[in-house]
């Protein structure tokens, strides 16, 4: 799996490209942490070129997303293809990640003054 | 004309990522495409994940079996390990809707159940158990069906 990371002001994005399964989940859940651990948590995960994901893989951002929240961050998801929309739908994960069609669309939930930490 | 294609993995870590050939190969002979090409991926990907690491225990003496043959009403995918599973270690009545959204772990059999049209589990003579999915490549209706057989 590749993943490519940009810095922004308030957030950061991480562009996910390939399989999540079992072989790659590790090293993405360690590499997410890292960057909660220098206090960037407030995250987007594109998920627009992950072309495939199953259980390990889905598991593995529900753990993210519970040490994201611990750390009083924020974990959005962007640009699920269909089929992984689905698998998201059919494993009720659609009830605790916040989803939003594009990268722009979750952008605006950091962006927003509220959002903000003063 | 049924057709069939048989593979064995060892189960040693570094041989995981064999599975995604032989799923690319199948999906192409089977000219599956779109949301059924990813349920058909997921429900191997997770049978070959449960035969290769608790079935198999990594073990690099030991190999998952798949096997898949076809013909133009049925797709049958039968994926085997060398462990010591049994029948009732594998629990095909869990539902999706059963596991809370907060669970790490836990998805896989029933991720397989939701996709496949009939599953089977089987304790092989010998030891180790095999999972069959089936697929009707014309829906038909009709509830359902999991069948555990010792």
């Amino acid at each position: 799996m590749e993943i490519r990371v940009t810095e922004h002001v308030d957030f950061i994005t991480l562009s996910l490209k390939g399989r999540l399964d079992i072989a790659s989940s590790a090293s993405l859940k360690d590499d997410i942490l890292r960057h909660v651990a220098r206090g960037q948590s407030k995250i987007i995960l594109n998920l627009a070129q992950v072309d495939f994901i199953n259980s390990s893989g889905l598991g593995t951002l529900v753990s993210i997303l519970k040490e994201v929240r611990l750390a009083k961050g924020r974990l959005v998801l962007s640009n699920l293809a269909s089929y992984v929309q689905e698998i998201f739908e059919i494993t009720q994960l659609s009830n605790i990640f916040e989803i939003f069609a594009s990268e722009a669309d979750a952008q605006d939930v950091f962006l927003q003054p509220s959002a903000r930490v003063v | 004309m049924t057709e069939k294609r048989r593979f064995q993995v060892p189960s040693a870590t570094n041989q995981f990522v064999k599975l995604y050939p032989i799923i690319a190969e199948i999906v192409e002979e089977l000219e599956l495409e779109g949301n059924e090409k990813f349920r058909f991926a997921v429900c191997v990907s997770e049978a070959f994940t449960n035969a290769f690491y608790h079935g198999n225990q990594s073990d690099p003496a030991k190999v998952v079996e798949l096997a898949f043959t076809w013909d133009q009403e049925t797709i049958t995918v039968e994926i085997a390990d060398q462990g010591r599973g049994k029948v009732n270690d594998i629990n095909l009545d869990t539902d999706l809707s059963s596991i809370s959204p907060q669970e790490t772990s836990g998805r896989g059999v029933a991720i397989i159940t939701s996709f496949a049209d009939k599953v089977e589990v089987n304790e092989k003579d010998g030891g180790g158990l095999k999972v069959t999915m089936i697929w009707h490549r014309q829906a038909k209706p009709g509830p359902k069906t999991s069948v555990l057989t010792r």
